[in-house]
């Protein structure tokens, strides 16, 4: 209560000089060089790296890159690391409580509202005051692109955290996969349209008797809409969920008539036995198919992820399927020659960032530390990890060791990754990855899911204000719940199609306008940045 | 005044209630001003008492949902259906054991009856889906009989019957201990004198039996018809699809997926609220009802 | 069987066997299937629909290994038995003392507290406002106590331990009261003995109830050296969900076979020793209890 009393307090006090605060000088600081003379210690809240207890990781600081880290800084950090699963409870309360720890990671993704809200709050410092000193090697990182530059600003132009950067760019990560020994043993070739897509499964159907040729998750689509991307509509669940940006403008697919078509197409197929008959009570099925579908014979392509597709036939595909071979293949097309426009696209600016509290004391070390990682030498301990010990440099690019990639205690290569490596706010090298992936995961991710990729429809990163969110999730509760629902019935047959421009007249009912209207604006104001 | 003469009537019973006053004032009582949280869009930073009043804002925004009447429908469906069934089967099952004399067999089954309640929900629902998919075990059964082949979980007509007979299976067990305990209370010479009079056995479990455990009946139904309108969200989400929401989505529900599209405190504040009021309404009444045709009453 | 039994009599409890003994099959039919599953090869128990009669496969200890391995199991067992045994010892005094008081007719305005209480079943003020009360006013914030104290009484569980009070016939503590006894003793020395059976429930659900409690745990408890077995071991449960939305496809990496299998085990494990506390419960709930006392 006293600390309520206290914030309501300091809050009045603050009201008068808003925006004080942001234009800390930015000459005159001294200059901070790691390691520090003197230790120093940062608490800093940040999700559990892996809960994988074969692993023995508790605490970030078990990390053999983290020590190194430490000993490279003489920054001791004492993590506050949430239960796994109540990773968002903790960050609200967190919040809600006013204690906060010097720095606090992940806060992107939990900071409900958006980072404007979090620095208006006075739960994070800006830190536009620090570009120019103590974060210079960020901002350089980030000032490659135009594009960058400006989806690391908030709508209020603060600089709110250190973000990921995808270093380099990544490429797709999921898409379709198909059964190349089905197609094989059917004498059909890989499929490029949806027609083509109707024949195989088809066939598919028809040799296998299996339950679900396409097996689509719950929703009737996938979390990226790669199956629907050839319609040019996002599926509900997707990220989005509904919402896409057809060059500036934005649209609420469910009403599209793009979703009809991809829905009608369902439903027939669904009808012809295509689709898994209790495709829409499987809810364990959201990202990939569960394991009786496609382990067991039962499904002939599902979306994927492509480090997973060289494994699958070991990740317990039953002695029936044990020689299956499942290869990437390019998302549906209406025509052939045809683009896609919804599929698994990276912004280069990851949603991950690192944030300053306000209740920290040291600001100036703070941001001097978190822009460590934005310096390759830094970037590399913690993404690859002691040279000599778990890399070697081979022409100048850092190589895994054994102690990675064959790891003697039989450890696998991503977690052998997780067990001895960390990773840093400021370069995201995401690819160090690509070492452990198989021929298969290099051509989905580098050539076959890219080749027939459109203009993506896919949102930026907007932030609503916080009265339009507010108003924005009572319109969409309600109407989610309706297309949801109604997209089942279309699909299973229990509401006629003939009704559909009778849906399209609820959902405008239900003021589905006003809902678009506050995406258009944060996606204005974000182009306006 | 009254109320002292009564601590000065009573001063060891109050010492004794004392500190459980102060348990419920500090941990029930004083977080309750949190309650304002309903009627203003609270943000942390303006706290409960900085934050901006919207008044019955949130409450209009609930009420006027187009979902708003069949939320209501489907809660008060799956609760009362569920009094139903599953409150008096607790009853008999109890009533069941306490007439088996074989004492090995008596604590077998009771011991087996209880261990369904340790199954975490998960498994439990995961069960009941497998079981009921258009290829599970309980679907080939009902086909064997000359049913339809389909997935029954799925189908909105279905969906209270799974959801009260899995409740039922996975409670009735613990729910009975209680009437287990209630009916070794019994004084045992009122059954000898029930049957020096020649009282049959359903005399005996009609005079005495009964009455005996009424109390405790009347008591747990009264707590019971306080909770009619809390019907968890955890079972209801893992049971139910989107073809199922007509018959299945309850207000729970509908504010745990309303929860993760943004974490709105106020307006779940505010259905709690909508729901408490409700529940008192329904808890205050029956107890009422039942001081007024039985002895028995909570306060 | 004793004497005769009228035929009716024997055929009801004919019936009354068959359909127990029925019972019983369909209550253990779950438990064995999760204790047969837990000891199943793992990708064979993927594949597999239906009730797990025997393990598929060779016997297999991987899910138990698993599970078993987490470095903080012990902690989390020995902190989930000192949660169990001292909650339940400070809810059970809490409990009896209130039941106790609200039960005696002696007191005018019991009626009053009785609202007072139950009024706090319906409303309470939600999670964050009890937080900032458990970590400010009574600064209980990652301590032990924190787990147990604010959730120490159930108004529920009072309830029902008061009407199980209410049984016992005012005779006898007016009795005590003439012979100079204080409400102390009466309490503990006549009340808590006659009500053993409905004290070993309350008992019992207290105990569950904090052998489950997780949510307390996670809210308020910083230190992972105090965190229960329940909150350990949703953490495995977790790792095996790939559900979890992601940014990036390496976050996305512990796809592993033994999903299923750890998810048996972990329920094995986190639940066999608060089932065997039953029997020791079941004990009380003998018959005649009334009659000794009364007579001596």
């Amino acid at each position: 209560m006293r600390k309520l009393l206290a914030l309501v307090l300091a809050l009045a006090l603050c009201a008068g000089c808003m925006g004080c605060i942001v234009s800390a000088s930015a000459e005159d600081k001294p200059e901070i060089t790691f390691p520090l003379a003197e230790p120093i210690t940062l608490t800093a809240w940040r999700v559990s790296a892996t809960s994988d207890p074969k692993l023995g990781i508790t605490t970030y600081n078990d990390i053999e890159a983290v020590q190194a880290w430490e000993k490279a800084t003489n920054v001791h950090i004492e993590w506050q690391i949430p239960p796994s699963g109540q990773e968002q409870e903790n960050f609200n309360l967190m919040v809600a409580s006013g204690d906060y720890p010097d720095l606090i990671f992940d806060v992107a993704q939990y900071y409900v509202g958006g980072l404007d809200k979090a620095i208006s709050d006075d739960v994070i410092i800006p830190l536009n005051g620090y570009m120019d000193n103590y974060l210079k090697d960020y901002n350089a990182l980030i000032s490659q692109s135009d594009n960058v530059y400006k989806d690391c600003k908030t709508d209020e132009g603060n600089f709110p955290a250190v973000y990921f950067i995808n270093t380099p760019d990544q490429g797709p990560w999921y898409g379709m996969v198909i059964r190349q020994d089905w197609l094989d043993e059917c004498g059909l070739a890989a499929p490029v349209t949806y027609d083509d897509w109707h024949t195989v499964l088809k066939a598919f159907k028809e040799k296998y008797n299996c339950k679900a040729p396409l097996a689509l998750n719950f929703r009737g689509g996938d979390v990226f809409s790669v199956f629907a991307g050839g319609y040019g509509v996002s599926v509900l669940g997707a990220s989005g969920n509904g919402f896409i940006n057809v060059n500036g403008t934005v649209k609420y697919s469910p009403i599209e008539e793009g979703y009809k078509e991809y829905i009608t197409m369902l439903h027939d197929w669904y009808a012809e036995g295509l689709l898994d008959p209790d495709y829409y009570s499987n809810t364990s099925f959201v990202y990939l198919p569960t394991d009786d579908l496609w382990a067991t014979g039962n499904a002939g392509a599902w979306p994927d992820i492509y480090s997973l597709i060289d494994m699958r036939p070991y990740m317990g595909a039953d002695d029936n399927n044990k020689d299956m071979n499942v290869v990437p293949i390019p998302a549906p097309v209406k025509e052939a020659g045809g683009k896609v426009n919804l599929y698994q696209y990276n912004f280069t600016r990851g949603t991950n960032a690192a944030a300053i509290s306000t209740a920290c004391k040291n600001p100036d070390i703070a941001a001097a530390y978190l822009n460590l990682g934005s310096k390759q030498e830094y970037a590399w301990l913690a993404y690859y990890g002691t040279e000599g010990d778990t890399y070697t440099l081979v022409d100048g690019k850092p190589v895994f060791t054994d102690k990675i990639l064959h790891n003697p205690d039989g450890l696998s290569a991503n977690d052998a990754m997780t067990k001895f490596m960390f990773r840093s706010a400021g370069m995201y090298i995401w690819d160090r990855e690509l070492q452990t992936a198989g021929p298969k995961a290099l051509s989905a991710i580098n050539d076959i899911w890219p080749s027939n990729q459109g203009d993506v429809y896919q949102l930026p990163n907007i932030t609503m204000t916080s009265d339009e969110a507010n108003r924005y999730s009572v319109l969409m509760g309600d109407i989610n719940t309706y297309v949801e629902e109604n997209t089942t019935k279309f699909i299973l047959g229990t509401r006629d199609l003939s009704e559909w421009d009778d849906y399209v007249n609820t959902i405008r009912g239900m003021k589905v306008e006003e809902a678009i209207g506050y995406q258009q604006a944060a996606l204005d104001r974000f182009n306006g940045r | 005044m009254k109320f002292i003469n009564d601590i000065k009537k009573n001063p060891g019973l109050y010492l004794i209630l004392l500190p459980v006053l102060i348990w419920f004032i500090i941990f029930a009582y004083t977080p309750m001003f949190g309650l304002v949280m309903a009627f203003e869009n609270y943000t942390p930073k303006g706290g409960f008492f900085g934050s901006k009043f919207v008044g019955f804002k949130h409450f209009a925004d609930f009420f006027s949902s187009v979902f708003f009447g069949r939320l209501m429908r489907n809660t008060i469906m799956i609760s009362v259906l569920n009094l139903i069934f599953s409150f008096p089967a607790a009853i008999i099952f109890a009533l069941m054991l306490n007439e088996v004399k074989n004492k090995a067999f008596k604590k077998t089954i009771q011991t087996v009856s209880y261990l369904p309640y340790f199954i975490s929900l998960v498994i439990v629902c995961g069960l009941v889906a497998t079981f009921t998919a258009s290829d599970g075990a309980i679907t080939d059964l009902i086909v064997g009989l000359g049913g339809k082949r389909q997935n029954y979980l799925g189908q909105p007509q279905y969906f209270r019957t799974i959801y009260i007979l899995s409740d039922m299976w996975q409670g009735i067990g613990f729910s009975s201990i209680i009437y287990l305990a209630a009916l070794s209370g019994i004084d045992q010479e009122l059954y000898e004198a029930a049957s020096l009079d020649g009282a049959g056995h359903i005399q005996k479990l009609i005079h005495v039996t009964l009455p005996g455990i009424s109390t405790t009946i009347i008591t747990l139904l009264i707590l019971r018809m306080g909770t009619l309108f809390a019907v968890g969200y955890e079972k209801i989400i893992l049971l139910y699809s989107t073809n199922t929401y007509e018959t299945a989505d309850v207000i729970s529900s509908y504010v745990y997926r309303k929860g993760l599209q943004e974490f709105n405190y106020s307006y779940s504040a505010a259905v709690g609220l909508f729901n408490s009021v409700i529940n008192t309404v329904l808890l205050v009444a029956s107890n009422k009802l039942s001081k007024k045709f039985t002895e028995t009453s909570l306060f | 069987m004793k004497i005769k039994e009228s035929p009716s009599r024997v055929a009801f409890l004919i019936i009354n066997y068959i359909l127990l003994a029925v019972f019983g099959l369909l209550f253990i039919t779950p438990v064995w299937h999760v204790v047969m599953a837990s000891f199943s090869d793992a990708a064979k128990l993927t594949s597999h629909t239906g009730i797990v009669w025997w393990p598929l496969g060779n016997i297999n200890l991987g899910g138990y290994q698993i599970v078993l391995s987490s470095p903080s199991i012990l902690t989390g067992y020995a902190n989930t038995a000192f949660y169990v045994i001292v909650g339940t010892s400070i809810s059970m005094l809490l409990t009896i003392m209130g039941a106790y008081a609200l039960s005696r007719k002696t007191m005018r305005y019991r009626n009053v507290f009785m609202l007072f209480i139950s009024f706090t079943m319906l409303f309470n003020g939600g999670m964050i406002p009890t937080y900032m009360v458990v970590k400010d006013v009574v600064h209980l914030y990652d301590t032990r106590w924190a787990v147990i104290i604010p959730t120490a009484i159930s108004v529920f569980n009072l309830i029902i331990l008061r009407t199980g009070f209410q049984q016992v016939p005012e005779s006898l503590i007016e009795s005590a009261k003439l012979d100079g006894a204080s409400e102390w003793t009466i309490m503990f020395r006549i009340i808590v003995p006659l009500s053993k059976a409905t004290i070993a429930v309350i008992v019992l659900y207290y105990a569950v109830g904090l052998w489950n409690s997780w949510f307390q745990a996670m809210i308020y408890l910083k230190g992972r050296d105090k965190y229960p077995l329940q909150l350990i071991l949703r953490e495995i449960l977790l790792l095996n969900d790939t559900g979890v939305m992601t940014t990036s496809a390496d976050a996305v990496k512990n796809v592993q076979l033994e999903r299923k299998l750890v998810k048996y085990c972990t329920i094995i494990v986190s639940t066999l020793p608060i089932m065997c506390f039953y029997p020791f419960i079941q004990k009380y709930f003998t018959k005649g209890v009334m009659i000794g006392a009364v007579k001596g």
